[in-house]
């Protein structure tokens, strides 16, 4: 950066009070001998005071905050009942279709709640840990859910298979809390969600990709599955069968 | 995780920042409906969100969030047009840089400046491209420090200012421009 170029953006950060003493002492000098210099901070402070006076905060409108409450917290609160609804209309479209692999799915049914899922994956991906419980141990990571979920989420060690357990969380599906497994193969996490169908559905399995995710969805008859990750889409449906044949 | 939890949790680490993110989003999509959207919409991923945030600064935790969901918005809609620096022409890039060398008299325009009419600023602060209003509004409005205003953008500091000094400079230029 040309070093005159510098001093303008210093002039600014000094207004600004985000300098450090000995820099703001050294523009402070600078400004002082520079006229040019002086006429940029004379303008830089009279428009943060128009800035700061011309646009005075408003009031957060109180229809928006009705709003957001309900939108916020009121589906959230009746979440009992619709556990039900979530059962019957979403997942369940994946136990649904047909055949037995690479089904194409169904958008209206499934998009949605398949980015939840994805969502979930991707933001667990991004914290420091994706999981809540940490643990290989699956009598640990079961007895981690009672209490916060309303459902004990079938566990399954399959170190022997080289999909290594490392943890649990929670995620939430439409607005319902859902257990998840995280499980590891090499350097791929694998989210395994879990929740409850009715039981007349099918039971063959579904695969789907999205934003580079491979999604699997199947259901032994109590309960539906759903596998993101982002580990090759063959690789993801042995796990499936390892866990269904397991469980 | 009990809803209730999470509910205080909202109420404590969201809740209180909602005048920033109603007044951030109205600079980001310049429309008072879609502004509005973009906050409930925001809230809900803030909601959805958070039993994972674990930071201190609630603040600027929500800001990254609205505009995430505004530039979501935005794209959607394609209601506005994202211009960067890039695309600023020659001229109008020097201009910007050159700032206030320009014109060595300095009373006059100094007045012009002070007597800034909101409106026309605010046409002003609106014709800016989205990278340089962003962050002119989040400090000179609503008062972050660079690096928060780095961290909600996701720009290193350094860029974070010189595109608050371009912004700066750019409405200045303009200001005395066309005396307002």
């Amino acid at each position: 950066m040309a070093s005159a170029e510098r001093d303008e953006h210093l002039v600014h950060a000094y207004l600004d009070g985000e300098l450090d003493v000995a820099t703001a002492l050294m523009i402070e000098r600078k400004i002082d001998a520079d006229p040019a210099l002086q006429k940029l901070a004379r303008e830089i402070g009279l428009l943060k005071k128009a800035l700061s006076e011309a646009f005075p905060a408003e009031p957060f409108p109180p229809q928006l905050q009705r709003r957001i409450e309900s939108a916020v917290f009121v589906r959230r609160r009746k979440w009992a009942p619709r556990w039900a609804l979530l059962a019957a209309s979403v997942l369940i479209a994946v136990a649904l279709s047909g055949s037995l692999t690479m089904i194409q799915l169904r958008d209206n049914a499934l998009s949605g709640n398949n980015s939840e899922l994805i969502d979930a994956h991707v933001r667990a991906l991004m914290a420091t840990q994706p999981i809540d419980v940490a643990s290989s141990d699956q009598h640990t990571v079961k007895p981690w859910f009672n209490g916060r979920i309303a459902q004990a989420p079938h566990v399954i060690d399959l170190h022997a298979h080289g999909f290594d357990l490392v943890g649990g969380r929670i995620d939430v599906v439409n607005n319902i809390p859902v257990p998840t497994l995280v499980y590891r193969r090499r350097q791929h996490v694998i989210s395994l969600t879990e929740t409850t169908v009715n039981k007349s559905s099918p039971k063959s399995f579904a695969s789907q990709a999205k934003n580079g995710f491979n999604i699997i969805g199947w259901s032994d008859g109590e309960r539906s599955y759903v596998a993101v990750s982002d580990l090759n889409a063959a690789e993801l449906e042995s796990f499936a069968q390892l866990f269904r044949e397991t469980s | 995780m009990s809803p209730n939890d999470d509910r205080r949790r909202f109420e404590t680490v969201v809740a209180p920042y909602l005048t920033d993110a109603h007044a951030f989003a109205r600079w980001l999509v310049r429309n008072r409906a879609d502004a509005e959207d973009v906050v409930q919409e925001a809230c809900i991923r803030a909601f959805r969100a958070i039993d994972r945030f674990s930071g201190s600064n609630g603040r600027a935790w929500l800001l990254t969030i609205v505009r995430n969901t505004a530039f979501t918005r935005l794209k959607e809609k394609r209601a506005v047009t994202l211009i960067s620096i890039d695309e600023l022409n020659e001229g109008e890039r020097l201009a910007v840089d050159r700032g206030t060398q320009v014109d060595d008299s300095t009373s006059p325009e100094a007045e012009m400046i002070a007597a800034a009419d909101a409106n026309e600023l605010e046409r002003q602060i609106a014709a800016l491209p989205t990278d340089f209003r962003e962050v002119l509004v989040l400090r000179d409005m609503q008062g972050l420090d660079y690096r928060e205003i780095a961290k909600i953008t996701g720009a290193p500091i350094g860029t974070v200012m010189s595109r608050l000094a371009r912004a700066r400079q750019r409405l200045i230029e303009q200001m005395k421009q066309k005396g307002f």
